[in-house]
């Protein structure tokens, strides 16, 4: 019979070299193949890594009502897209910050407020402390108030947790609670780290000693909100301007914007996105 | 054999030989992504280990990149206590139970228990970081003290995840020793024990070696169920109750929102964890061919 295994060996080197490069240059060119595809109408927004995500739940949506249209969201934080927009590399900027009203690049800008996004500081419902102030919060994330007995409550040690570097609400958590003036005091080293609203949750509601933050919105009867300066956070107090842990966000251009970037705009303050904003546990502001 | 089988046997010849080159198309598309996934990790994270500074990056203590501090100094020591924390629980347990499975064990009791152990490797590892969250920390937190999300934590929850793995590879290595030892050593008068420290153990030495790094490995790569138990607070643990961050933990807590420089250090910590990993799958083989 025919020896299968005596062909194996005869193919020589010369022509398996040259078949091994036919293949690499097909699995090559499937592989570049795959990442081309049509270009559209490109609508860029850029900006605040706060407002990023729930953008990007918008403009998911929005894709469903424009199918033409490709948006792309870009991070970089809130003055990279006030530059962008400048620069006119992006059609709108995410900003969660005020605009600096003194400095010229910045005041004459087009705004549109989208939300406001509140911080609520969380414990254990069991936990006796019902009130603090913003400078306890502070040295109580900073590190510098270990026991509960020194915001009058048990004497036991404080276990805090915080979101990751890089997250929207970590960072409007420094902004709003550590920065005092010009000054910002580091979180704790200790801190304790979570990666989601959620796990910050489910760790304080099994932790009686633990302390966290979380967007209003992603609050449940499972923990307490205690009330900072005397205000109980609640979307009444919010919107009220009484509750003082809050941040705006913004979109941003040159001028008001015009086609695909309106569109956008218009969708965004309108009642589809309101329902993804309070997903995501900010506070719209036609409501 | 008539001329039609003839051209019978060419047809399949040339059929074999594009059998043959779909086959190598296969073998190296795996490769390829291999390859592709290796220079990708490099050329986003190497630069930015040059561009922070080599001591700097892996000595330095402080981790806020957000704020341009890029230092995994921490991660690094949290890595290889956990790991070698696990390693210290896991490892005498996995090597016990594969002596006992390879050399004492009934063959009914074998056929029970092997199956039960491989089966450990197919819990997925949320659920044993789950089990961590709602056992471990809660019992760590209210025997020994501090909020529970610890060093200990971590490394009890690995021990268990590294088990499969460590005891049927050393148990294969047991299995692998020649029956003729055994023979050899009770009929000189050793007792069953004897044989199994003085002649098994010490023949299957290097296939042991080969289980404990690979299991070493599986510890240092786990991600999902570390960051649920051990805290993650970028700090050098200095109890075992401490928090810590592993370097798997780092890039998978930050991914999700990182950019920029922050995205490219995160790059960088898989480049540290890749040579870390690499350099441990180098000795487990260097040392499994020594045979």
């Amino acid at each position: 019979m025919y020896a299968m295994g005596v062909r194996y060996r005869s193919l020589r080197p010369v022509r398996f070299f040259a078949r091994l490069g036919i293949a690499i240059l097909v699995l090559f060119g499937l592989v570049g193949l795959s990442g081309c595809r049509g270009k559209g109408r490109v609508l860029i927004v850029a900006g605040s890594t706060s407002v990023q995500p729930v953008m990007e739940k918008i403009a998911e949506a929005f894709r469903k009502v424009k199918p033409g249209l490709r948006v792309d969201i870009e991070g970089g934080g809130s003055s990279a897209g006030i530059m962008a927009v400048r620069a006119k590399t992006a059609a709108l900027g995410m900003s969660s910050r005020e605009l600096k009203q003194n400095d010229p690049n910045e005041a004459q800008l087009w705004r549109q407020m989208l939300a406001l996004d509140a911080i609520a500081i969380i414990v254990h419902p069991e936990n006796t402390v019902a009130s603090l102030s913003l400078a306890q919060v502070r040295d109580l994330f900073a590190g510098k108030i270990k026991t509960w007995k020194e915001v009058g409550g048990r004497d036991r040690p404080v276990h805090v947790l915080v979101r990751e570097e890089g997250s929207g609400t970590r960072s409007a958590f420094e902004e709003l609670v550590m920065k005092d003036g010009k000054h910002e005091t580091p979180v704790d080293d200790y801190a304790l780290v979570q990666d989601s609203s959620g796990g910050v949750r489910e760790v304080v509601c099994n932790d009686r000693d633990a302390i966290g933050f979380a967007s209003l919105g992603a609050l449940n009867d499972s923990v307490r909100a205690v009330s900072v300066e005397g205000v109980t956070p609640t979307f009444e107090s919010v919107r009220e301007g009484k509750y003082r842990l809050v941040r705006p966000f913004y979109l941003i251009g040159v001028e008001p914007p015009a086609g695909d970037a309106a569109d956008l705009t218009r969708f965004s303050l309108g009642s589809e996105a309101a329902v993804i904003m309070q997903k995501e546990g900010l506070v719209g502001v036609f409501r | 054999m008539s001329s039609g089988n003839v051209m019978a046997a060419d047809d399949l010849r040339r059929r074999e030989e594009w059998i043959r080159l779909a086959l190598l198309c296969m073998a190296f598309s795996s490769i390829l992504v291999l390859a592709m996934i290796i220079l990708f990790v490099f050329r986003e994270g190497v630069p930015q280990i040059v561009r922070v500074g080599i001591p700097e990056f892996l000595g330095g203590g402080r981790w806020a990149p957000t704020k341009g501090v890029f230092g995994i100094f921490p991660m690094i020591v949290g890595t290889i206590q956990v790991t070698l924390g696990a390693l210290v629980i896991g490892v005498p347990l996995s090597l016990l139970s594969a002596i006992c499975l390879s050399e004492f064990a009934a063959p009914r009791v074998r056929m029970v228990m092997k199956p039960l152990i491989e089966l450990l490797s197919a819990i997925p590892s949320v659920v044993y970081g789950f089990i961590g969250v709602t056992v471990i920390v809660p019992l760590v937190r209210d025997t020994l003290g501090g909020s529970g999300f610890s060093v200990l934590s971590a490394a009890l929850m690995l021990s268990v995840m590294i088990l499969p793995t460590v005891t049927s590879i050393a148990y294969d290595a047991l299995r692998a020793v020649p029956a003729a030892y055994r023979e050899g050593a009770l009929a000189l008068g050793a007792t069953p024990w004897q044989t199994v420290t003085r002649v098994v153990v010490p023949a299957a030495r290097s296939g042991l070696v080969t289980a404990v790094i690979l299991g070493m490995g599986r510890a240092m790569g786990e991600t999902m169920a570390v960051i649920m138990v051990a805290g993650n607070a970028v700090v050098v643990p200095t109890s075992p109750l401490h928090p810590c961050r592993t370097l798997t933990s780092n890039i998978a807590l930050e991914m999700a929102y990182a950019s920029g420089g922050h995205q490219k250090a995160l790059f960088a910590t898989g480049v540290v964890l890749f040579v870390m990993i690499f350099c441990l799958n180098s000795i487990a083989t260097f040392i499994a061919r020594r045979r």
